[in-house]
């Protein structure tokens, strides 16, 4: 083996160096010689990380500094070449789209850093900021950070003389206005999106590849700079408004470079035809001009109003609603707009990377379509614009179960990282949820408490809240309601956490919460006990009745965490994680947790009614939270009846269709049913105090045996009923503060779960018949295989609610029409 | 890491509509373990099969990771002229210091000898294997609309557990699936314990087992419906 010598910039660096330095290639290859061939050596350390880390030298797909015969490192193009006014706006919607992706979860450098306009601007900051850090360190006077530094600067000099000086105003002015602004809105995206929780690489990639995103720059700068841009847009029309004079002289200096003056008359002369030339010959039709202005206008109104969504920004509005929507507006119909920019291929290049990324492999560039980017970039808006939502809520409306179901509801439309994190700010920023200066999350954590269990309790009493001495037993229950909210807190705020998080792993976060609720249904139960003792003295110690469920705060831990329980169950049905054969025996489940959570609230409900009762003064404020928590408690059992009804339904009809023989299942090689259930059941393992037994839910599946037109007439009832039961939640829904933040998401729910109960009614009208037809009189013997076939529907648009499955049935040869229909078209 | 994604998925025994198989009638077809004492003369060919569709391939240390130490979980289906149709590579190790995990990292077939349940034989050895070699339970992830790849896993008893965001490279979410082997294996203790990345990242990078994991299956491109992502650019875009 040669043993080349290092080059010499390399060697510069190992001379520079501080450390000890041996030549090991000697010792390598002697080494190395002693192995026979294909031996190989693996060092302990080494891991499946290490081993994925490494790239190999001269691999065009690992190698981004490879090349090819004759290509060369970089695209020679030219940022300060004049554009069309059409190529302009073609490079701001390539940009948009690059952005638009970016947000969807990808890499900067797949995608906005292919651009070399955007290259050349983070390179002159770098430049800038590496200056200002040298002058720093040689104590010489630091310049201020100005957006002035940060220009299109051309590698060669280039000659400018034939170019029209509107073709460079739209480069060094327009575009460079855009950019600017795309660079500090992606900061500001960065800045919202780290400030709270997400998943690096899954949900957003917030790596900049030691490049600053403007971040030194005021955003009122760029701002302004981008007014100016649009302004000299304005002042090329009829409109009347005075060109910015000071700005395009500065435009001008810099210019200065490439075409010199001889002194400043000349150049005042220069600026004035620059501003009498502006004339519409560059913007051959009047729509142009407009596309960039709008273009311009969306980039600095998304720029203004990300930035007062920041909590620590000096510029933080949140209730801004109003804002989102109009920028939503604006920009739908200019997305709408038919598409007249020309393209210029060369501004963007997969080679931009090699600057970047010496030690990754070259990445495929992502790229959305304009349609696309314009869909996400609406849909993003609108869900910022639900996050906002919030902060408009009357105070009236204080309802901490409302509160949950509008993060819920949100959570639904699977928003993008950025409204999910702006949507964690306004729930979570410091002492004030929802935007209220006097609101610490920990209020909205009594609320709830209040509002399902506590209201009319002594340990909320005005009593207890005034009690001031050590010895009064009021004294002792705050504290105790105290140690309790100390110990919920946590959970309780992961709960609201998980679900502004994606889909998936709301799920996942959700499964290790009910853990950590189950303890605290411990914690709750002990405290419960010493309230119990303090309040009525004459149970004293040991006498607690166990049958007695006034655990108020035992029973709040278990609702929440029943919630949480079925959430999972339910996103299990979303994310079709279930087989087919599977979902009566997991539809059971849930109609086991959802019957014990129906328990729970008539409870709830229950105990809250005997303090409302007990509240002597009928116009008291104590009274009128026990009316509340009363109403809250009916309205919540009615909803839990209906829907533990529609859960029994389904669970039958699967046990059903598989009594008829119609399941689709397939055998299975390996493991054991009883295996899979555990696995199934691994999710729930947080919670211990429900056990989910294999074989009583296997046998609670089994129908009734019997005549076949008895248990059809049953089960088409008991549809009925659970219908009727929907209908009456249904029409329940009032301006109750319950409903009040989300009551067209409750209404469109229930709706929903109607028609699932009207779809569940025609399967078993459906079977009824086809039983007939094959001379089924008894459930339980005989069977409709090969007569009648099952589809379970995919998520999505063939499901009328993702959580309820209902099968599609039909006669197999119905099932045969549409294959063959198929196979013809 | 997603081997089994794409290959598997024109791999099924129950597949026919996507069956592309070139090459019909009979093949005799052997099958083989890598072994572990020396690096095969094979190793080439694999790496040549299973990076036949990636647009960022792994490094030669990726292969040797695997092959090196659970060289015996690797098997091969090979041709009577010795050529490679198929391969899969796997590993086992305990899980987090718990049970006894079994992984499928890679699974490919040729294009040409698709249909012939190659896959699902070569899936089938390495199951084997690993209950001979004791393993508690076996994992895997694959891409979420693969039908024919979560029809192989799902007929020999594996299950859907988890559906993960984004979990490759060009944005493509999978699901894990997972096949128990023996009883109590939820209730055995980890250290640490299961999933510490669940709390996510404020503020800082996080590089968890289960980053890392992802990270190296992220370095798998081809999307589902088999257009593979260019890497020149010039066809570039996501659905």
């Amino acid at each position: 083996m040669q043993y080349n010598r290092p080059p010499r910039n390399v060697q510069g660096v190992l001379m520079n160096s501080t450390m000890d330095m041996a030549d090991i290639t000697k010792a390598f290859t002697e080494a190395s010689d002693a192995l026979g061939e294909g031996e190989l050596i693996k060092d302990a350390e080494f891991t499946l990380f290490e081993s994925v880390g490494a790239l190999e030298i001269m691999d065009p797909k690992m190698d981004s500094g490879f090349l090819q015969p004759g290509e060369t490192l970089y695209d020679n193009f030219n940022v300060s070449a004049p554009l069309t006014a059409e190529q302009v706006v073609w490079v701001m919607d390539e940009l948009f789209c690059y952005e638009m992706a970016w947000h969807k979860g990808y890499a900067l450098l797949e995608t906005l850093y292919t651009s070399v306009h955007l290259d050349n601007l983070l390179h002159q900051e770098l430049s800038r900021a590496r200056k200002a850090r040298k002058a720093t360190k040689s104590n010489k006077p630091a310049k201020d950070v100005s957006i002035d530094d940060v220009c299109f600067r051309a590698d060669c000099e280039t000659d400018q003389a034939g170019t029209e000086p509107t073709q460079i105003m739209l480069i060094h002015l327009v575009l460079r206005a855009y950019c600017l602004g795309l660079l500090k809105c992606c900061e500001l995206t960065i800045r919202i999106i780290t400030s709270q929780m997400y998943h690096e690489e899954e949900d957003f990639v917030s790596q900049t590849f030691n490049r600053d995103l403007l971040s030194e720059h005021d955003t009122k700068e760029i701002y302004g700079f981008i007014q100016s841009a649009y302004r000299w847009l304005g002042s090329t029309g009829a409109s009347g408004i005075p060109p910015p004079f000071m700005c395009v002289k500065r435009l001008w200096r810099f210019f200065g470079r490439c075409k010199s003056f001889d002194n400043d008359k000349e150049e005042t002369a220069v600026i004035s035809t620059v501003l009498r030339t502006l004339t519409l010959t560059v913007f051959r039709s009047e729509k142009v001009r407009v596309a960039l202005k709008d273009r311009l206008f969306i980039r600095q109104d998304f720029l203004d109003t990300l930035e007062t969504t920041i909590p620590d920004s000096n510029a933080w509005r949140p209730n801004r609603v109003g804002a989102w929507r109009d920028l939503r507006r604006f920009a739908s119909d200019v997305g709408s707009q038919q598409q007249i920019g020309q393209p210029v291929p060369a501004a963007f290049s997969e080679k931009v990377q090699r600057r970047f990324s010496s030690n990754t492999p070259p990445r495929p560039i992502v790229k959305l379509t304009y349609r696309e980017a314009q869909r996400d970039f609406d849909q993003m808006l609108e869900s910022i614009g639900e996050a906002c939502q919030l902060y408009e809520l009357p105070k009236t409306s204080d309802c901490a179960l409302s509160l949950l179901r509008y993060v819920w509801a949100f959570a639904d439309k699977s928003p993008a990282t950025l409204p999910r994190a702006i949507m964690q700010t306004t729930l979570f920023t410091e002492g004030q949820v929802c935007g209220r200066l006097d609101f610490p999350f920990e209020r909205l954590l009594r609320i709830d408490l209040r509002e399902l269990v506590l209201a009319g309790h002594p340990l909320i009493s005005k009593p207890t809240l005034d009690a001031e001495t050590s010895s009064d037993p009021g004294f002792r229950l705050r504290q105790l309601l105290d140690d309790f909210i100390k110990a919920a807190y946590e959970p309780y705020f992961k709960m609201y956490e998980a679900l502004c998080q994606n889909r998936c792993r709301i799920r996942r976060c959700l499964t290790h919460i009910i853990g950590e609720f189950d303890s605290l249904q411990n914690e709750a139960k002990s405290i419960d006990r010493k309230v119990h003792t303090i309040t009525t003295p004459e149970s004293s110690q040991g006498r607690w009745p166990e049958n007695d469920s006034n655990y108020p705060l035992h029973s709040w831990v278990s609702h929440h965490k029943h919630d949480m329980i079925q959430w999972v169950l339910q996103l299990g049905f979303e994310h079709d994680i279930y087989e087919p054969n599977e979902l009566g025996i997991m539809y059971g489940v849930l109609s086991q947790v959802q019957a014990a959570q129906l328990d729970l609230n008539l409870r709830m409900g229950h105990f809250t009614k005997l303090r409302y009762a007990s509240v002597p003064d009928v116009d008291s404020y104590e009274r009128v939270v026990c009316g509340v928590s009363c109403e809250l408690n009916t309205v919540l059992g009615r909803e839990f009846a209906a829907t533990s009804s529609l859960t029994g339904m389904l669970k039958i009809l699967y046990g059903l269709l598989d009594s008829l023989g119609i399941v689709p299942t397939s055998s299975k090689r390996y493991g054991s049913a009883q295996r899979r259930f555990e696995l199934r059941m691994k999710a729930l393992q947080g919670c211990t105090s429900e056990t989910f037994d294999f074989d009583t839910l296997n046998d609670g599946l089994r129908p009734d045996r019997g005549s076949a037109d008895d248990n059809f007439q049953n089960w088409i009832a008991a549809i009925e009923s659970a219908l009727k039961e929907l209908q009456e939640v249904h029409e329940n829904i009032s301006d109750e503060p319950v409903f009040r933040s989300s009551k067209e998401q409750w209404k469109k729910h229930d709706q929903l779960l109607l028609e699932t109960a009207r779809q569940i009614s025609e399967r078993f009208n459906f079977l009824r018949e086809a039983c007939k037809d094959a001379g089924i009189t008894m459930i339980g013997e005989g069977s409709l295989k090969g007569k009648v076939d099952v589809i379970v529907p995919p998520p999505g648009t063939h499901r009328i609610h993702d959580w309820w499955i209902v099968p599609e049935v039909m006669f197999t040869r119905a099932v045969n029409d549409v294959q063959n229909h198929k196979h013809s078209s | 890491m997603s081997g089994n994604s794409k290959d598997a998925a024109t791999n099924g025994p129950t597949d026919t509509a996507e069956a592309t198989s070139k090459v019909t009638g009979e093949v005799s077809i052997r099958y083989v373990a890598y072994g572990s004492e020396k690096e095969s003369p094979y190793l080439p060919a694999i790496r040549q099969l299973i990076s036949k569709d990636l647009s960022e391939p792994y490094s030669i240390y990726v292969y040797r990771y695997f092959l090196y130490q659970w060289g015996d979980l690797c098997f091969m289906a090979l041709d009577d002229d010795d050529n490679l149709l198929g391969v899969i590579v796997c590993k086992l190790e305990p899980h987090r210091g718990g049970p006894m995990r079994g992984y499928i990292a890679m699974l490919a077939t040729d294009a040409e000898y698709r249909g012939r349940g190659i896959a699902t034989k070569l899936v089938r050895l390495a199951v084997e294997k690993m209950i001979e070699k004791d393993a508690d339970e076996i994992a895997l992830e694959t891409e979420v609309d693969n039908i024919p790849s979560l029809r192989i896993y799902e007929n020999l008893g594996f299950l859907r557990t988890k559906r993960l965001h984004r979990y490759y490279l060009n944005g493509n979410t999978a699901y894990r699936l997972l096949l128990y082997l023996k009883p109590g294996i939820p209730y055995r203790p980890t250290f640490p314990p299961e999933y510490p990345g669940e709390a996510g990242t404020q503020g800082q990078r996080l590089m968890s087992e289960d980053l890392m994991q992802r990270q190296i299956a992220r370095m798998q491109v081809e999307d589902v419906h088999n257009e593979r992502r260019d890497v020149t650019g010039t066809s570039a875009s996501v659905r």
